[in-house]
């Protein structure tokens, strides 16, 4: 008997072919209504080295869905919960609006409604999932950097990836577990202060 | 490029004032960034192309192909002038013209057939027969007779008396324009180390005819034509047009043809021939009566009041001039602007040097422009001053079949067609208010031809309507469709699909019923494109031109700088920016004291028709003057802190600097599209509705509202580049100080 395993939804960047267009960052605030000032998915940036050899550091970032994410657990109404394929979502019903997970998020993923009250973040646009659709941010990318799919399915484009290339996590000292890899992260980041590039969009 | 590069299939660097950082990234060795001081990108190339020259790096099989026949047996896909003579002969009356036939005396091969194309009667075009040195017969030859032409010939040859006429091919004037100076010394010139620019030269012609250069806001300079030449003289030099892997000359690309097939929508019957001056100086100066009476009294015809643009009537950035037309229009000159119309255009705010109480004033006067008439969907800059302005549709709202640009090697035709009904007026008979219906109706009111119910000739050689814009641009996509071979009919499936039957259901009667259905086909597609790939057959695109890839440029060499009365060289060039009457920039304005060039660069998601939407204003909210971190530590600024932007020539702009390390030494960069003070950040009353007053639309700086002017020109006049009216978006000079 073999038992099914579960989908474990994530994403792979290519930070390699990563333009620094912004189109995911403008396409998910249209996809999800987000308030402006606020961003579910946005783009980091910054110049690295000395002149003149310099390049750009170009991190699109979203929530991590992390496996032990530490928003899931600090709710104390539970409307933070796991949906389809481990996708983390808030229950927009149940939120309080305390921010307690958005000061448990150490990656800034997330972000209070300021009409709602409620905390929001990046659903991996869960709705079009479900509707066999991509996320918003992988279908606009004129790159072809982002890369959405099953982690569990050996031949899904983001396993096959993740087995051609290494890649890495954002800050997997913490054991956060991210559903979200980078190609390209290590190169990316080293001798780049990772504190500036979080708190910037 | 940036997964050629991740794959390792390719390698490229970009040469830029300002890192904007798209394809340079931290990872792999693909792409570099090469920081260069802005409007010197002819020293550049010129140190380039003097490294490939004294190294014999140049494509010598494509350079001595005298014409295309020979150049493709060579395996190349397009063909150079290089080999072929000039007059090099100050005592000849064809001196700087490329020696022809007709000057030797020899005898003409017979004229073509005529152009099927031509009406009947035409009297065919006369060629030009230029002439090469035939390197086996080492004599001058008519070039389509030559299978191999002297590159280097320098000498003399006989006219048909016998008498000697100096002369030496296009290739040598380049070569001595770039030995003209050493490569250390345009090195410094432009910023760049020398061996930077070697290792570049030498990768550039390490890949045959794979390699490909060009640029964009970099030709936008007071020496702008030095960077645009830069593209297709180093492009030549190795015989990369046309081929696959090389370069794809033109924004245009190959499209279809929309103005013919099944309707004629050019050279309407009874239709008036456009004629006269353009108002912006690209023409002619010795052709005009101000030169001809100045030269009747005996007087010196230079300089002309304002630069007039003889080159610029044949390059593709000064054909027609905005810029340029609005420093006519302020000064009256060469005439009055009776009637101003202004369409999906802030020439105003884009125009270096404009954005000023000065010209704002002289625009705003009525002996100035009497009727001044814009069409725009919003207030802007330039619609503000107008005395009507008639309000036209976005992007969402009106039709177009844009070029496809250089993106896709096959042919192309986009198109965009209205998905919403528009927010403008409507009028009684159902149609909105736009553009398009303003000129039709206009043209039926003053008898136009070519408009109404008897307009567009078709197919079937009856007239068809034109009254309103779908009466157009649906009979633009029925030629479209029924180019070559036509399109299929679209599928009743997929018209469901995309719900085309009830958005069109008012568009049908605008083309013949039998047409529809191949109407609806490229409506659906969103235009009629090639398939993937299908540009090219082997390695050549098939869509070449067959024009001659100029290095020496007989056009440019016989116009003149019609301020000083000095012609301009023939080849490429270092020229570093001069005003008008010839002074250089850095003598009338040192460097010590104006440390500065401007740049000025695209932010992601700012434009006109990004501005109104707040979402993606949030992208971007506001922009900064960038400077290089060793600049701020020289003088003494900190990033974050508020500056004032002083422009040599006047006009200042107060910012937030930014210091980072991806601006070139002595470069500020300022990202265009912000310090608007309309587009909704002045209040307005419409009727008895207030709009606007935002003032979050209106936050930044505006470079081009204090680029320098001439001082060297009596009337107000921006600095533009002398040949063609280039404005100089970048360049200049500026200093920084503490606000």
């Amino acid at each position: 008997m073999s038992t099914e395993i579960k989908p474990h939804y994530g994403m792979v960047i290519d930070l390699r072919r990563c333009v620094g267009c912004h189109a995911c960052t403008a396409a998910c605030k249209m996809e999800n209504n987000v308030p402006e000032k606020f961003f579910r998915s946005w783009v980091v940036e910054a110049d690295k080295g000395n002149y003149p050899n310099v390049t750009r550091v170009k991190i699109p970032r979203l929530c991590n869905h992390c496996e032990q994410a530490p928003c899931e657990q600090v709710c104390p109404v539970k409307a933070t919960h796991r949906d389809e394929g481990g996708i983390v979502v808030v229950d927009q019903k149940k939120c309080i609006g305390c921010r307690y997970c958005m000061s448990a998020c150490p990656y800034d993923a997330r972000f209070l409604n300021p009409k709602k009250g409620t905390a929001e973040k990046c659903d991996l646009c869960l709705d079009r999932v479900k509707g066999g659709l991509l996320p918003a941010c992988v279908s606009t990318c004129i790159a072809h950097a982002r890369f959405f799919g099953d982690l569990n399915d050996p031949n899904s484009d983001v396993s096959r990836l993740l087995n051609e290339h290494p890649a890495q996590v954002l800050r997997p000292e913490l054991g956060t577990k991210p559903s979200v890899y980078y190609i390209g992260l290590d190169d990316a980041l080293a001798g780049v202060d990772y504190a500036n590039l979080v708190k910037g969009r | 490029m940036t997964a050629g590069a991740a794959e390792g299939r390719l390698k490229f660097v970009v040469v830029d004032p300002v890192m904007q950082g798209g394809a340079v990234a931290p990872i792999g060795d693909g792409g570099k960034w090469v920081p260069i001081k802005p409007a010197t990108d002819g020293a550049f190339a010129m140190a380039m192309i003097r490294w490939i020259i004294e190294n014999k790096r140049f494509n010598a099989a494509y350079l001595t192909a005298p014409n295309l026949k020979v150049a493709k047996e060579r395996g190349f896909n397009s063909w150079t002038n290089a080999s072929h003579l000039v007059i090099n002969d100050p005592s000849h009356p064809h001196d700087r013209k490329v020696l022809r036939a007709e000057d030797l005396g020899l005898p003409l091969p017979p004229l073509p057939e005529p152009d099927p194309l031509q009406p009947a009667g035409t009297p065919p075009q006369k060629p030009d027969y230029f002439i090469v040195i035939d390197k086996a017969e080492g004599k001058p030859v008519i070039y389509t007779q030559s299978t191999e032409g002297d590159l280097f010939f320098s000498g003399e040859v006989k006219d048909k008396n016998g008498k000697a006429i100096k002369v030496q091919t296009g290739f040598l004037f380049l070569q001595e324009s770039a030995f003209s100076q050493e490569i250390s010394a345009y090195a410094k010139d432009c910023g760049v180390p020398e061996n930077t620019i070697i290792e570049i030269a030498k990768e550039f012609t390490s890949h045959g005819t794979k390699v490909g250069i060009d640029g964009m806001g970099n030709t936008a300079a007071a020496n702008g034509l030095d960077g645009a030449m830069a593209h297709h003289v180093l492009a030549t030099l190795v015989g990369a047009f046309y081929k696959k892997g090389g370069m794809i000359p033109g924004v245009g690309g190959a499209s279809y043809n929309l103005l013919m097939n099944q309707y004629k929508l050019l050279g309407l019957p009874k239709a008036l021939p456009s004629q006269g001056v353009p108002i912006c100086r690209t023409g002619v100066y010795e052709n005009t009566t101000e030169y001809k009476d100045k030269v009747a009294k005996g007087e010196n015809p230079y300089p002309s009041k304002l630069p007039w643009y003889a080159f610029g009537t044949m390059s593709f950035v000064g054909g027609n001039s905005d810029n340029q037309a609005i420093y006519s229009m302020v000064n009256s000159y060469p005439y009055q602007a009776k009637i101003l119309m202004v369409w999906m255009a802030n020439p105003l705010h884009s125009t270096p040097g404009a954005a000023r109480n000065e010209v704002a004033k002289e625009m705003k006067n009525v002996e100035r422009i009497p009727l001044f008439i814009a069409f725009d969907a919003y207030m802007g800059e330039t619609s503000s001053l107008a005395d009507y302005i008639i309000p036209d549709t976005t992007q969402y709202e009106s039709w177009g079949l844009p070029f496809i640009w250089g993106n896709f090697a096959g042919k192309g035709t986009a198109l965009r067609w209205p998905v919403v009904q528009p927010m403008t007026a409507k009028l009684e008979d159902g149609r909105f208010a736009c553009y398009e219906n303003y000129l039709i109706d206009v043209a039926k009111k003053i008898g136009i031809p070519g408009y109404g119910d008897q307009a567009i000739p078709g197919p079937d050689q009856k007239m068809y309507p034109l009254n309103k814009p779908e009466d157009f641009f649906l009979k633009a996509v029925a030629n479209v469709a029924f180019d070559e071979t036509p399109v299929p009919d679209l599928s009743a499936g997929e018209g469901e699909m995309q719900d085309l039957d009830g958005i069109t259901a008012t568009w049908k009667n605008s083309v013949k019923t039998e047409e529809w259905s191949k109407v609806a086909y490229v409506l659906s597609r969103g235009g009629r494109f090639e398939s993937y790939g299908a540009g090219y057959v082997g390695d050549n695109y098939k869509y070449a031109n067959s024009g001659c890839f100029q290095i020496y440029t007989e056009a440019l060499a016989t116009a003149r700088n019609t301020i000083t009365g000095k012609q301009f060289s023939g080849v490429m060039g270092w020229n570093p920016e001069a005003f008008a009457d010839g002074t250089p920039l850095r003598k009338a304005f040192p460097e010590e004291q104006w440390p500065l060039k401007g740049a000025s660069y695209k932010a992601k998601f700012r434009s006109a028709t990004m501005l109104v939407n707040s979402m993606l204003r949030d992208l971007n909210p506001t922009n900064s003057i960038d400077i290089n971190t060793n600049d701020a530590l020289r003088f003494g600024l900190k990033n974050g802190e508020k500056v004032k932007l002083i422009s040599a020539t006047g006009g200042e702009a107060i910012g937030i600097l930014k210091v980072r390390p991806g601006v070139a030494e002595g470069t500020v960069g300022v990202a265009f599209g912000y310090g608007h003070w309309e587009y909704g950040t002045r209040a307005h009353k419409v009727g008895d509705k207030n709009v606007g007053g935002d003032a979050s639309l209106g936050t930044g700086v505006l470079l081009s509202g204090i680029s320098l002017i001439d001082p060297t020109i009596k009337m107000i006049f921006g600095f533009s580049e002398m040949s063609t009216g280039i404005p100089s978006r970048n360049g200049g000079a500026y200093r920084l100080e503490k606000a």
